[in-house]
């Protein structure tokens, strides 16, 4: 209903108070009347332009009073409507024409229809949205009207409606986008606004990669953030870095938070291998990594919180960065489907050459004659009894295979303004490129629910997703190790078996693990404006993860020499479940120029965690492996359970000075149940500052192809509380099957009480500078930053004269990181039908341990040196393979005539990346997209030289080995000895392990990896839209297709050993249709 | 909404938030299942049984290596045996290879602080407990002081001077000093006094120290080595001959398997995942033909033509290595005849009787150093010793002790103790042997925590 104006209507009644007299414009007025009234204005954009500025007096003065002082002399009217909206129309605009009907089509730059977009009047909450051919209509009351047209990746676009009917909107799509939403600690915020360090990836840059994690989405395109992945391995976990290492021995990990809810990012396996392991045997290296239950198909973006500003809100949890996952939201409008499927191939990027049986035959040869053994039959059977005309292959055995993937999900979508809804589920199954049938399989569901109450005051979220994850792979023998004619069977069609350890790679096959693992996170968010810019909230969610493993080990995977071969299986059961509860107020009013945010929050987290694992032998049918009832002993159990209490308060005050000047200060207050009772308690705190001084009008004449710039800067501190629970206690562990006195259980002090420790801590200093040239065509950002950790929580030695040889405590040692960031985003061509984007960024990081007192005394003086990164590498130094002997000559440091650990002291740089980046380049034609991108890396990589055995020893070698021996005296050019089992001065009975610790074994390489390819195809909407579809689109695309690497390893780069899972090559074909 | 209610909502809020930041309740975490603390143990009968239990494990255990593994690298570092493969850590061993950063070659003895702490804290705790019976209270604390006085004097005897640590504040333990070695042995003297005192007469088993036999004992073996002579020969003939204890003369091959009467003390400890015996079962008997501690020529020359001990307690390999048979069950079976290893037996007591009476003069006739060797003597099937003056007499002493008590961990002791160590080792060694190498040396990691501990000489 709309109401014309006399001068008995109880509407526009309200007095404003006018501070001081002033000629003021439109904008200014109207912003005085919105700020102390419930009013808001419609009008046209142009109106300032159109009205002059006015003089108002001080004092008071009704609304209505005001707005006709404004527009007195104009040609322009207004009408006040009872939902407190003030409307600005011009003369000619009747009211007579309420509901008008207006209709028009979006399309986008190519011309091509948009369905689905959103349309909504201003100022009210009634939406529709875009049918199949971009088509929409909508009636409007009014003619001045704004219609707000915003679809996900395009530019959002206001249009006043006036006289028109048809409205034919172009969108245009969000290059760069300074004002895209990004979600920080506690609350959202723009490139544009930040005065912090923080990194978004969105849903696109996530779907067009074949990961399996969601974090290893993230490698390359993030500054700061350091992936690595050290296997290929089904399962395998990924490292995630944020800014180097911080911590001498506590927790390295990030802070991780799904939707709000705080995740750990723990494995919950831990089977244990009882005593009969065999040392050649690798145990998968299995984590079931929570975050790999979360679809990667649901997250809406992941935005990683790297500086004080950003991370100071999460107080104590901070020290490490924080990743913020969050998932796709429920969005109004018609109700959508979306269904994707994409099919993948996997295979191994480089799997190291081994030596053929002629090259191993003669090598061992040669290496028996070097020591004058006579082979036997029974010793070296490899060259007495196996048949020599057998050549396998054994890396293309083990990892030859093709793995394949299929992933479907489909997402639902819609609702009313008022109440929206997303409910999605996906299917995965992953095979693996070894052996058997090792795979990975994961359900996943997500929903999403949000009401908006018609006054806008009450807003709800609920979020709940509930995933399976399960496992099921074969124990992987390393056969890379094996002869390449070792025999698989005897003559008689059995297994072969050699008493030695080298276990026959088909029966390992039959040694299996599987795991399955639950995990479902539920919140609800709700907020309550309970005055203008009050809001009363809270997040209540829960979080609960178990996890189930099993080990099976049949006698026939069992090398029948062994011991005490025996069946054997093992059990495991973990869970963590986790409540947090965040009361919130937020307070938002606008202050002179400024916009003031002020957040005040609390938090009550507690988290329970158990873990059972039991392991049997002696079954009496192999049938019965998984029964314990049909095992005859109990050979290991172990059940574990601990509590972890967290409560804090925090607040966060953000002023925005009229978009030039932006003030963040937070501040945190945690108790931790991992301290002592007088320990518990600790302040964190930042400051964050910007200057957008691209908005001051003398930068804006002096420099107008500078469309933005900002010089932010931020200080703070955070900490780190990851260390075991209970360290402050003083502890009896009990020892039950392991180590029974007189037949009965005993008790053994573990830990040693210490009351005094407390939080670790991080200053983190850091300025950056951003640049937008040419409407932001151009984005340039530099950062530098340092952070120090103090107070670094270890296990301080004691002398065992004391009872214990460490205890807990907070040492003043110093790490710094430091480093710089660059980031380059540009828009090369944005034409009609051809755009052709670029981005670039790069890292530099610098770890360094300052400060450590009595270094020398400490558990750590072999891994830490004062002035040298935390990730150091230190090796044996060969000087040379003596001419004369072929014995490898190592400096004998501490000259005792004996090569041992304490001559490992050479330091040859850091394992963790220490440059690295990413380039990407997008290219679009019409419906046709390209992205490209290049992921780098400038750090030490193992070579095939590491954990490389003895010629004597029976295992194959990689076919580098060849020409390297030393052949006889005068012999200069080999770089490795002589095939002697033994050298000189080597204090191990195994004389190759200095050689693969030397630095030989490590190199420094700089490699680029063709991480992404990725061509899409969008149909054209008109010819999907006759077979009743909103869209489809067809994607191939290929993930570390190439690599290269400046020097020769032998082996992937990123692997970390070269007979271990590479890291795999993916193509995948997908298909993505909305209905 | 009006003032009054803007204002109630702030109080509320500020309610909230303060008891966010202050409430400390909520941060008292719930303990964890498989852990407790110290406070609960000593409220808990129960817990403190099985904390008692806990120091015979730590004594006792073989990985990560008790006192009890003393018997086997003395074997090495003495005369008794040898590595086969060079460059092991037995090879290390029989050459007297180590030095302060051996790691855990020397340091496992050292780490006996942890059974010496265990100790200290129930001898702290448990008089006065109000939750045992006094008789449980006394058993305690003898068992608490016997086992530390048994690790003084492995300590003692291994490494010279030793810090000693009576009680359990970390703090005021962490910087003490090496005390000179007459105030270990006042401690440990004072301990088994202590000790022998609590605890009834009544033997139940040799696996706990819960009688006076055990203390009594090991106190006659300190008392030697002490050289009191009196008080040696005292304790040595109550054990004798007021003790429940009956040498084996039937089948010497029981005379280790669990149950037999002569044994005085063998911590029962099984279970453990590498095996009871592990070191004994993999490292001194065959493993795929092959045995990593042989024993030394000398050794085997040392036995006497028809001593029976040789043929129930020395084994041979097919290709002719020497290695040990008192102890002879493997990993991963199920002995038929269990075992335990023997800390204390009575044949000891015989001979540490006759050296007492022997030092004293009373070397041959009734109740004299002769009549004890030859009780010895006789069980192995052998004729009556020849010695009749005190020096041959010590001779045949020592030559009864090395070839009965061998791999028991005696012999290393018995050289240092009667000064022939120099003579003995130089011969057999050569080179590799020096005489500062008789003392341990004290780890690096040890010297580098405490710097008030000053290193052995010559490391």
């Amino acid at each position: 209903m709309l109401y014309a104006l006399g001068t008995n209507s109880t509407l526009g009644q309200e007095i404003v108070f006018i501070k001081s007299s002033k000629e003021r414009s439109v904008d200014e007025v109207f912003d005085i009347i919105k700020k102390q009234t419930k009013y808001h204005f419609i009008y046209d954009q142009d109106l300032t332009q159109k009205i002059p500025s006015v003089l108002i007096e001080r004092g008071k003065i009704s609304v209505i009073e005001l707005v006709k002082k404004v527009i007195r002399n104009t040609n322009y009217d207004f009408l006040v409507s009872n939902d407190n909206t003030i409307l600005i129309k011009e003369d000619g605009f009747s009211i007579a024409e309420q509901d008008k009907l207006i209709s028009g089509t979006v399309v986008d730059q190519s011309g091509n229809p948009i369905p689905g977009v959103t349309i909504i009047i201003k100022g009210t909450r009634k939406g529709i949205s875009s049918n199949f051919d971009g088509h929409y209509s909508v009636t409007v009351p009014y003619a001045a009207s704004v219609l707000v047209f915003s679809y996900i990746g395009y530019r959002t676009q206001e249009v006043v409606v006036g006289k028109q009917t048809i409205i034919n909107v172009i969108l245009e799509e969000d290059i760069a986008d300074l004002d895209e939403v990004m979600v920080i600690g506690y609350g959202t915020s723009t490139r544009r606004e930040l005065t912090g360090s923080v990194e978004r990836i969105g849903a696109e840059e996530i779907q067009q990669q074949v990961v399996a994690s969601p974090l290893q989405s993230l490698q390359g395109r993030m500054t700061g953030v350091a992936i690595t992945q050290s296997t290929g391995q089904l399962g395998t976990s990924i490292n995630v870095q944020i800014r180097g290492i911080n911590s001498i021995a506590s927790g390295r990990e990030p802070l991780y938070i799904v939707d709000g809810v705080p995740v750990t990012n723990e494995s919950l396996a831990g089977l244990y291998y009882p005593s009969d392991y065999i040392a050649t045997e690798t145990i998968p290296q299995v984590t079931s990594n929570p975050l790999n239950s979360i679809n990667p198909d649901d997250i809406q973006s992941i935005e990683v919180l790297k500086d004080a500003s950003a991370t100071a809100i999460y107080g104590s949890r901070g020290s490490n960065g924080v990743v913020l996952i969050t998932t796709k939201q429920a969005r109004a409008g018609e109700s959508r489907l979306d269904v994707n499927y994409s099919t993948s191939m996997s295979s191994a990027t480089r799997i190291t050459e081994m030596l053929n049986t002629a090259q191993y035959v003669s090598l061992r040869q040669e290496t028996m004659d070097f020591n004058n053994i006579t082979p036997t039959a029974s010793d070296y059977p490899d060259l007495t009894v196996w048949d020599q005309s057998v050549n396998r292959d054994w890396g293309k055995y083990n990892y030859g295979n093709t793995g394949l993937r299929q992933n479907v999900h489909a997402r639902l979508t819609g609702g009313s303004v008022n109440t929206r809804y997303l409910l999605s589920a996906g299917y995965l199954a992953q095979g693996d490129i070894t052996p058997g049938d090792s795979r990975e399989k994961r359900l996943s569901t997500d929903m999403n629910i949000q009401h908006t109450s018609d006054n806008e005051r009450l807003n709800i979220d609920m979020r709940v997703n509930y995933s399976y994850h399960n496992l099921d792979i074969h124990k992987n023998g390393n056969s890379m190790l094996l002869p390449p004619h070792y025999p698989l069977y005897e003559e008689n069609g059995e297994l072969y078996w050699r008493p030695d350890a080298q276990p026959n790679p088909v029966a390992l096959l039959a040694s299996t693990y599987k795991s399955d693992t639950y995990n479902m996170i539920g919140s609800v968010d709700l907020r309550y404006e309970v005055l203008k810019g009050l809001n009363l909230g809270g997040v209540v969610s829960y979080n609960r993860q178990q996890l189930k493993e099993t080990e099976l080990k049949p006698l026939s995977s069992v090398n029948p020499f062994s011991f005490n071969p025996q069946a054997n299986s093992a059990f495991g059961q973990g869970g963590i479940q986790s409540v947090n509860i965040e009361p919130q107020v937020r307070y938002e009013t606008d202050i002179n120029k400024g916009r003031l945010e002020a957040l005040l929050g609390a938090t009550w987290n507690l988290r329970s965690q158990n873990r059972e694992l039991l392991s049997f032998s002696g079954f009496t049918s192999e049938a019965l492996l998984e029964s314990w009832q049909g095992a005859s002993s109990i050979d290991y159990v172990n059940n574990t359970s601990s509590e972890y209490h967290y409560q804090s308060i925090f607040a966060r005050i953000n002023y925005n000075w009229d978009d030039h000047y932006i003030l963040d200060l937070s501040y945190r207050r945690d108790g931790s149940s991992r301290f002592g009772p007088d320990r518990k308690w600790g302040n964190f705190g930042a400051i964050g500052a910007a200057w957008l001084f691209s908005h001051e009008d003398f930068i804006r004449e002096a420099l107008p192809v500078l469309s933005f710039g900002k010089l932010r800067a931020s200080y703070g501190v955070t900490g780190n509380d990851q260390i075991a629970d209970y360290g402050y206690l003083g502890l009896y562990s009990s020892v039950s099957l392991a180590g029974l006195v007189d037949g009965k259980t005993s008790l053994l002090p573990t830990v040693l009480a210490n009351n005094e420790y407390s939080w670790e801590s991080t200053s983190k200093l850091e300025a950056g500078l951003e640049l937008g040239f040419f409407s932001e065509r151009l984005l340039v950002e530099a950062t530098w930053f340092r952070s120090r950790t103090d107070d670094q929580l270890v296990a301080n030695p004691l002398p065992i004269q004391t009872g214990f040889s460490s205890f807990q405590n907070n040492l003043p040692a110093l790490v710094e990181n430091r480093g710089w960031e660059f980031e380059l985003q540009t828009t090369n061509i944005n034409a009609h039908n051809f755009s052709w984007r670029t981005s670039f960024n790069i890292s530099i990081l610098k770890n360094e341990l300052l400060k450590f007192p009595d270094l020398e005394s400490s558990s750590y003086s072999k891994q830490y040196a004062i002035g040298e990164p935390l990730d150091r590498v230190v090796v044996f130094n060969l000087e040379r393979i003596d001419s004369a002997t072929g014995e490898a000559i190592y400096t004998d440091v501490n000259e005792d005539g004996i090569i041992n650990e304490n001559d490992r002291v050479f330091n040859v740089g850091r394992l963790s990346p220490r440059t690295f980046g990413g380039l990407g380049n997008m290219f679009r034609y019409k419906g046709l997209q390209l992205e490209v991108f290049i992921q780098f890396a400038q750090q030490l990589s193992t070579t095939w030289r590491n954990y490389l055995e003895s010629p004597l020893l029976g295992q194959n070698l990689p076919v580098y080995v060849l020409g390297e021996y030393w052949t006889g005296p005068g012999d200069e050019d080999a770089t490795l000895p002589n095939l002697s089992s033994e050298n000189g001065n080597i204090a191990s009975l195994d004389w190759h392990y200095p050689m693969r610790d030397s630095q030989l074994g490590v190199k420094d390489v700089f490699y680029a990896r063709l991480k992404t390819v990725n061509l899409s195809w969008n149909f054209p909407v008109d010819l999907v839209s006759k077979i009743g579809l909103r869209d489809a689109q067809l994607t191939i695309s290929g993930q570390n297709l190439l690599t290269y690497v400046n020097k020769e390893l032998g082996k992937d780069p990123e692997l970390n050993l070269w007979y271990n899972t590479p890291i795999l090559k993916t193509w995948t074909m997908g298909l993505k249709l909305s209905f | 909404m009006d003032n009054i209610q803007l204002r109630n909502i702030i109080v509320m809020l500020l309610a909230v938030f303060f008891t966010a930041s202050s409430c400390s309740d909520f941060l008292e975490a719930e303990l964890p299942k498989d852990q407790i603390t110290e406070e609960t143990v000593f409220q808990n009968a129960g817990a403190i049984e099985s904390a008692v239990r806990g120091i015979y494990l730590n004594y006792g255990r073989s990985l990560p290596a008790g006192a009890t593994r003393t018997q086997m690298t003395t074997a090495l570092t003495s005369d008794e045996a040898y590595g086969y493969y060079t460059n092991s850590e037995y090879d290390y061993y029989a050459r007297n290879a180590y030095d302060a950063e051996s790691g855990s070659m020397i340091s496992y003895l050292w780490n006996q602080y942890q059974t010496i702490y265990m100790a200290n804290t129930i001898i702290e705790k448990v008089p006065g407990s109000t939750v045992l019976t006094e008789a449980v209270q006394r058993q305690y604390e003898s068992e608490a002081r016997f086992l530390r006085a048994i690790v003084y004097y492995y300590l003692v005897s291994t490494y010279g001077d030793v810090p000693l640590v009576l009680t359990t504040d970390a703090k005021v333990n962490a910087l003490k000093p090496r005390a000179p070695k007459a105030d270990i042995f006042e401690s440990i003297v004072n301990d088994l006094e202590i000790a022998i005192d609590l605890v009834p007469e009544e033997f139940v088993s040799p696996h706990r120290a819960d009688s006076k036999w055990p203390a009594r004992a090991i106190l006659a073996r300190v008392y030697l080595d002490m050289e009191n002579w009196i008080g040696a020969e005292a304790m040595a003939t109550t054990v004798i001959e007021e003790g429940p204890f009956v040498l084996e003369k039937e089948d010497l091959h029981q005379v280790f398997k669990r149950g037999n009467a002569e044994i005085i003390f063998a911590p029962k400890i099984a279970g453990d995942t590498d095996g009871l015996l592990t070191t004994y079962a993999l490292d001194t008997r065959p493993f795929f033909g092959t045995v990593s501690v042989i024993l030394r020529d000398e050794l085997i020359a040392a036995f006497e033509a028809g001593d029976e001990r040789f043929n129930n307690w020395v084994d041979i390999t097919p290709d002719g290595y020497y290695y040990q048979s008192k102890y002879v069950n493997e990993l991963f079976t199920t002995p038929d005849e269990p075992e335990d290893l023997i800390e204390l037996r009575l044949a000891e007591q015989f001979l540490i009787r006759a050296e007492a009476r022997a030092r004293q003069g009373n070397i041959t006739g009734v109740n004299s150093a002769e009549s004890d060797v030859n009780t010895i003597r006789e069980r192995a099937h052998l004729g009556a010793t020849q010695a009749v003056t005190q020096a041959e007499m010590i001779d045949a002493i020592m030559q009864e002790r090395r070839v009965e008590l061998f791999f028991e961990g005696h012999r290393w002791y018995d050289l240092k103790r009667t000064g022939q160590i120099d003579a003995v080792l130089g011969a057999l060694k050569g080179t590799d042997w020096s005489s500062y190498k008789a003392l341990w040396p004290i780890p690096l990691s040890e010297i580098r925590t405490n710097p008030k501990l000053v290193p052995n000489p010559g490391y």
